[in-house]
């Protein structure tokens, strides 16, 4: 066990990073889904949504680039964008227009 | 001493478990290990601090997908019989990943707090809370589409 754990602390920066990536890669997928879904004629929300959610990946690959300097505002960017994204969906269902 | 070491080495786990390991040969030892893990309180091991945002992390996975889950429900995929099922079931879709948005956050942030003090993980109800959410959307799900069957 101890060997295993002695092997292991180079790799896990390079996890948290990979787990970023996939992490930014979704929320840019489902961004590019709202925004195609608002061009298409359903509205000014569903791109505001696709922006949102743009912006979390963003804050989740600004992170990236200095990861081996760790600091609470990345994570804290990530959420609010995260947030914001949530309660313009939650709203865009609510309130179809 | 030399079974005593590895023994706390064991038990101590990652913080400690690599220096008890080198330390651990003779009397000196404990007052090194003493200060070692001063050392950890006042600036906690990484691997702890990437590890909980890998936790936090896979919270925004999940909040992503419960609002994609919410628009296909509600506005992509075909209604159900029942009227307005599918913007029912995608508004609680998304107030779930609001939610989980929200805890995500605050459960990385205690447990921040609590890496760095050293104190004991605190315990969330977020994950009860996911789960019973859930739980209701599958439930309701399954009763949906049976009544379209019928």
């Amino acid at each position: 066990m101890t060997s295993t754990t002695r092997g292991d602390p180079g790799l896990q920066p390079e996890r948290t990073t990979l787990a970023r990536r996939r992490t930014a890669l979704s929320a840019v997928g489902l961004g590019l889904a709202f925004i195609r879904l608002g061009l298409e004629g359903r509205g000014a929300a569903e791109v505001l949504a696709g922006l949102a959610a743009l912006a979390t990946a963003l804050a989740l690959t600004a992170r990236a680039a200095r990861a081996d300097t760790p600091s609470s505002y990345p994570v804290t960017a990530t959420a609010a964008a995260l947030t914001a994204l949530c309660s313009i969906v939650l709203g865009l269902l609510l309130h179809p227009s | 001493m030399g079974v005593r070491g590895d023994i706390t080495g064991d038990i101590s786990g990652d913080t400690t478990g690599d220096i008890t390991g080198v330390v651990m040969t003779g009397p000196v030892s404990t007052t090194l290990a003493v200060g070692t893990a001063a050392t950890t309180v006042a600036e906690p091991d990484y691997r702890f601090t990437l590890a909980n945002e890998r936790t936090f992390l896979a919270w925004v996975r999940t909040t992503l997908a419960l609002v994609a889950a919410a628009v296909a429900v509600a506005q992509v995929a075909p209604p159900f019989s029942v009227h307005a099922a599918g913007t029912v079931l995608g508004v609680a879709l998304a107030a779930t990943a609001l939610a989980s948005a929200v805890l995500g956050y605050l459960r990385w942030r205690h447990n921040d707090r609590a890496i760095r003090r050293a104190d004991p993980l605190p315990r969330t109800p977020g994950l009860a809370l996911l789960t019973v959410a859930l739980g209701a959307v599958v439930a309701t799900v399954a009763v949906l589409l049976l009544l379209d069957l019928s």
